[in-house]
């Protein structure tokens, strides 16, 4: 036993000599450099990275291609909170719940404190996730083995009853909304009998929707709509900074919550070591406990603990998503599918090896992962006075520079011109979503869960039939799930009650435009309860049951809304607010943002992405921002180059084909962007 | 500017020239021109890592050595790849692309989709047939396929229109065995992860990848693997039938068909209508990177397997698979999609 433990210490000190070794200690850093870069750009982020950097690392030993790769991953979750905080939209699918206390503190002027908090937690996180992998070497395999898939079922099954919490006192709008997203969750071909499910003969839709591009949609177009809309000159007012001192305070409202960052970060590693279960997520479901626990909270409005929870999970997942890819090679998320190509590349195999002779590969993942976050946080903090400023720049140049990278981010996803009319749906659903005060996050979860479940559940009944129900784990967890919901459930229908008391007549009003979604998702729900009716029963199971949750839940709250009823309208909380429909002309300016918004996907298909990017900043700048030349042209020049030097030299993307470049073949030829 | 005249020239060239151009001309394409290497599936994914090995060396052969760039295109399959090289990418050899060797399979099943004639592609060289064979724990207690004609086995599946799942029901229906198939696992190593934890019994597997991914499964003789679905044998499974050896004789033209469906393997194409001389030196380039030893070296390191089968071996499969007895493809397709 001892002479282990001592092998283990051995191979853990060898392996932080190793990862200090300076020819290798500069691809780490290099990798956390080239992380923070793509964590902050809304719509880049960790899988692109790694694709990018997977074929250079065939040359570099086998170290120094993890330093590389796990430095560049860990380190996108410490500065994805930058653009959720000062702007609103996430800097990567992990980041979206930051926004909510994030976001309202930079516009209440408490940019820094809310920086620091998030750092401070994505580097606490990230520290425990790789205590955790450490920790569990021992036992890894066994942890792994244990877990069948009916337990796996009950975990994402737990997840998505915290949907009751994220729907902020709006139950029906939540399960609806969880409802859709499980039902979106179903487009593409069913692997299991080979149906397609909604894609209306189109090849893009085969492989179903990427939840990057579904995170995009909901928080990021809306978000920058409202802020074009409300008429402001800036996000937030003049003087916000992010200075040492407020950073500090941030930092030390982390330390006064330890227990709370401590839970969320288990939180985070123990769900991310579920395969499947990733960034898009975690982050809500630990918002989601600390909304449960905290005590006196005041979440949505810039309560600093919604921050510490989502960052601190999302930080510690990187730790938890190594633990079945080294263990037996299954990728614990989407990022880690990369890492395993780097480690066939390097003829590194997952599995039993990976804890006994090859100890010093898994320590040096460890070290990685540690030493990423807080190299990672460290320049954070030193840099973040500089990001603060973005609060500060002009709208007129904000939203041209932000609404490009999101359409170049997006298309990353697929590379194909779904990925923009995809882009552009969630957009426009977010928004209305948004308008009419239904949560977001609902939707998020069933996306992500929906799937899971449908999978395990089919696995679970075909392989143990209904025996699974009864293993312990898997029983305790789902009773906690059910009394979960019909907790919320009861609440819900308290208040109803205590409200009717008060209410002395009934009346039914006409339907207005709050109704919008509400009538919008009732038909959705009809129409794809009619149109799974032809499938075989495995395929259609699922989306029936669905829509007939998501139908009734729909209609009922139609009812209420109908009714005049105050009940299920009050929402509050951050996660659905309509935010400043009041500012003068604000339907008109939405107008306008969306017209831009569309002017761009024609000016792609005419010219070309980059080409239409370039013309839109210049145009938009010009026309909206009444911005002085000497200025536009710098900034949209410097974009283009900067653009065209990235995705072109060294992303090598496959632009979408354009009509210039139809017309003009020998021009696209020369240019290859067309 | 230059590069565009260079350009220009070459294309009237290509266009011009028919099979009579000289091996200048190709020199001087591909000295003034990126070759671009479409990769059916992910970024990180066994073609694209096929791609990034022989990228090098390919550059080395290829006259003119150009600039390769390799483009990840995952979708639909591989039909999403497949299409694209077909329709939409330049037909001057500056394009070209590994694809997925259900290429012709798909065009005979009539897949919604196919958007290609798989007899227009001009085939390169494919590396890498992809046998698939099932196979079962030790613990399971199963040591022949016999067995599982008298007794249930569970499998593991990603699902019903993979090969995880298609030459068990193939089996179930032709030799009467009783594979259980669960669908629904995410990958293959999520089934070899059910496998291990004793969930199911065993999996239809691609051989190369279970040899890639558990190594010590083989190493251990933990794993046992009952049959193969290639036409010969595998040099590392001699002792291991095939099925078209263990049908009677009136079912082998299924299991003929099957076999010879994913015979093509992972197959470098280009796009039809590229001129004749660049389709050659593509050709000749791709033959001799499978024969260099230092490449043969390195594809052992990542699992790749460097034999190849020429473009004339791989026409002639193509055209087989499309053409072969409707009867039997439509026995196979129903097999396949309902028990």
């Amino acid at each position: 036993m001892e002479a282990a433990d001592f092998s283990i210490l051995g191979a853990a000190g060898h392996a932080l000599l190793v990862v200090f070794d300076p020819a290798r200690f500069i691809f780490l850093v290099v990798g956390v450099l080239f992380g923070l870069f793509l964590g902050v750009i809304p719509g880049l982020g960790g899988i692109l990275g790694l694709s990018l950097l997977l074929p250079f690392t065939f040359t570099m030993d086998p170290f120094a291609a993890i330093a590389i790769m796990l430095g560049l991953l860990a380190a996108t979750s410490c500065s994805d909170s930058i653009p959720s905080v000062l702007i609103g939209v996430p800097g990567t699918v992990g980041a979206a719940a930051t926004i909510l206390d994030g976001h309202p503190l930079a516009k209440q002027g408490k940019a820094g404190e809310a920086l620091g908090a998030s750092f401070f937690a994505s580097m606490s996180g990230g520290v425990i996730g790789a205590i955790c992998l450490a920790v569990s070497i021992p036992i890894m395999r066994p942890l792994v083995l244990a877990v069948g898939t009916p337990e796996l079922l009950a975990i994402c099954v737990l997840g998505l009853s915290l949907v009751a919490v994220l729907s902020s006192g709006m139950l029906l709008k939540g399960l609806a909304a969880a409802a859709l997203g499980i039902l979106i969750s179903t487009i593409g071909m069913d692997a299991n009998t080979g149906v397609m499910r909604w894609t209306f003969g189109n090849l893009y839709l085969w492989d179903g929707i990427e939840v990057v591009l579904v995170a995009l949609g909901l928080f990021a177009l809306p978000e920058l709509a409202d802020l074009f809309a409300s008429g402001a000159k800036q996000i937030a007012q003049e003087g916000t900074k992010a200075t040492r001192f407020a950073q500090i305070e941030g930092a030390r409202q982390v330390i006064r919550n330890k227990w709370l960052l401590l839970r969320s970060s288990l939180i985070g590693v123990s769900l991310s070591s579920v395969p499947g279960i990733g960034a898009a997520v975690i982050d809500w479901i630990a918002y989601a406990h600390a909304k449960r626990t905290v005590k006196n909270a005041d979440f949505g409005n810039g309560d600093v603990r919604g921050i510490i929870a989502a960052e601190s999970a999302n930080s510690a997942k990187d730790g938890g998503h190594m633990v079945p890819t080294i263990a037996f090679g299954v990728p614990g998320g989407p990022p880690m599918a990369l890492i395993l190509g780097a480690f066939l590349v390097h003829n590194i195999t997952p599995g039993p090896e990976m804890l006994s002779t090859r100890l010093d590969i898994t320590y040096s993942l460890v070290w990685t992962i540690a030493l990423a976050n807080v190299i990672g946080t460290a320049l954070c903090f030193l840099f973040a006075n500089q990001f603060a400023k973005l609060a500060m720049v002009r709208v007129g140049i904000i939203i041209p520079l932000i609404l490009s990278i999101i359409f170049i981010g997006a298309y990353q996803s697929n590379q194909e011109w779904g990925d923009f009319y995809t882009l552009a749906v969630f957009g426009v659903i977010g928004w209305v979503m948004k308008r009419s005060g239904w949560p977001r996050p609902p939707l998020i979860l069933g996306f992500v869960l929906g799937a899971l479940i449908e999978n395990y559940m089919f696995i679970s009944f075909e392989r143990y039939g209904t025996g699974w129900i009864f293993r312990p784990f898997v029983l305790i967890v789902l009773t906690v799930s059910v009394a979960g919901i019909l907790y919320a459930g009861w609440s819900a229908i308290k208040t109803a009650l205590a409200d009717r008391g008060e209410r002395a007549a009934v009346s039914f009003s006409m339907p207005k435009a709050k109704n919008l979604f509400t009538i919008l998702a009732l038909l959705v729900f009809v129409a794809a309860l009619i149109g799974s009716t032809s499938w075989p029963v495995r395929s259609q199971l699922i989306p029936q049951i669905i829509c007939w949750t998501g139908a009734i839940c729909c209609a009922l709250q139609l009812f209420m809304e109908l009714r005049g009823g105050a009940i299920q309208a009050a929402g509050h909380g951050g996660m659905a607010h309509g935010g400043e429909t009041n500012a003068p002309g604000f339907y008109r300016r939405t107008r306008t943002y969306a017209i831009w918004c569309a002017g761009l996907l024609a000016g792609i298909a005419m010219i070309g992405l980059l080409p239409a990017v370039f013309a839109f900043q210049i145009a938009f700048m010009r026309l909206v921002g009444k911005e002085r030349w000497s200025l536009i042209l710098p900034v949209s020049i410097g974009y283009a180059i900067f653009m065209y030097v990235l995705f072109q030299d060294v992303v090598h993307v496959h632009w979408p084909l354009s009509v210039v470049g139809d017309l003009v073949p020998w021009l696209r030829s020369a240019t290859r962007i067309l | 500017m230059r590069k565009i005249a260079a350009l220009a020239a070459a294309l009237l060239v290509g266009g011009m020239a028919t099979g009579s151009a000289e091996a200048e001309d190709v020199k001087e394409f591909y000295s003034s021109n990126t070759l671009t290497l479409i990769t059916a599936g992910g970024a990180a994914g066994p073609y694209n890592i096929l791609a990034r090995t022989i990228e090098p060396y390919l550059r080395k052969y290829l006259p003119g050595n150009p600039n390769i760039i390799v483009q990840a295109m995952a979708g639909a399959g591989g039909l999403t790849a497949a299409n694209y090289l077909y329709a939409k990418a330049p037909k001057d050899g500056s394009v070209i692309g590994i694809t997925l060797p259900t290429l012709a399979l798909n065009q005979v099943f009539k897949v919604d989709g196919v958007a290609y004639d798989v007899k227009d592609f001009n085939f390169l060289l494919s590396v890498q047939q992809e046998p698939i064979v099932v196979g079962v724990s030790a613990k399971s207690g199963f040591n022949d396929w016999k067995q599982v004609v008298d007794k249930k086995a569970v499998l593991g599946s990603t699902g019903l229109t993979s090969n995880t799942s298609i030459v068990p029901k193939l089996m179930n229906k032709f030799l009467g065995t009783q594979f259980s198939v669960v669908t629904g696992y995410q990958g293959a190593g999520n089934i070899e992860l059910a496998v291990e934890r004793g969930e199911v019994d065993g999996m239809a597997a691609n051989w190369s990848g279970l040899k890639s991914s558990q190594p010590q499964w083989l190493k251990e003789g933990s794993f046992k693997v009952l049959v193969q679905s290639g036409l010969t044998p595998e040099a590392d499974l001699p002792n291991v039938p095939t099925l078209v050896d263990i049908a009677p004789q009136d079912k082998r033209p299924v299991f003929e068909f099957y076999g010879l469906s994913n015979a093509l393997g992972r197959v470098f194409v280009a796009p039809p209508g590229v001129p004749e001389d660049r389709v050659k030196a593509l050709r000749e380039a791709l033959l001799a990177v499978t024969k260099d030893p230092e490449f043969i070296k390195l594809a052992a390191e990542r699992d790749i397997d460097p034999h190849a089968v020429e473009h004339e071996d791989l026409e002639k499969l193509a055209a087989n698979t499309v053409n072969y007895d409707p009867a039997v493809v439509s026995i196979v397709r129903e097999a396949i999609g309902a028990e």
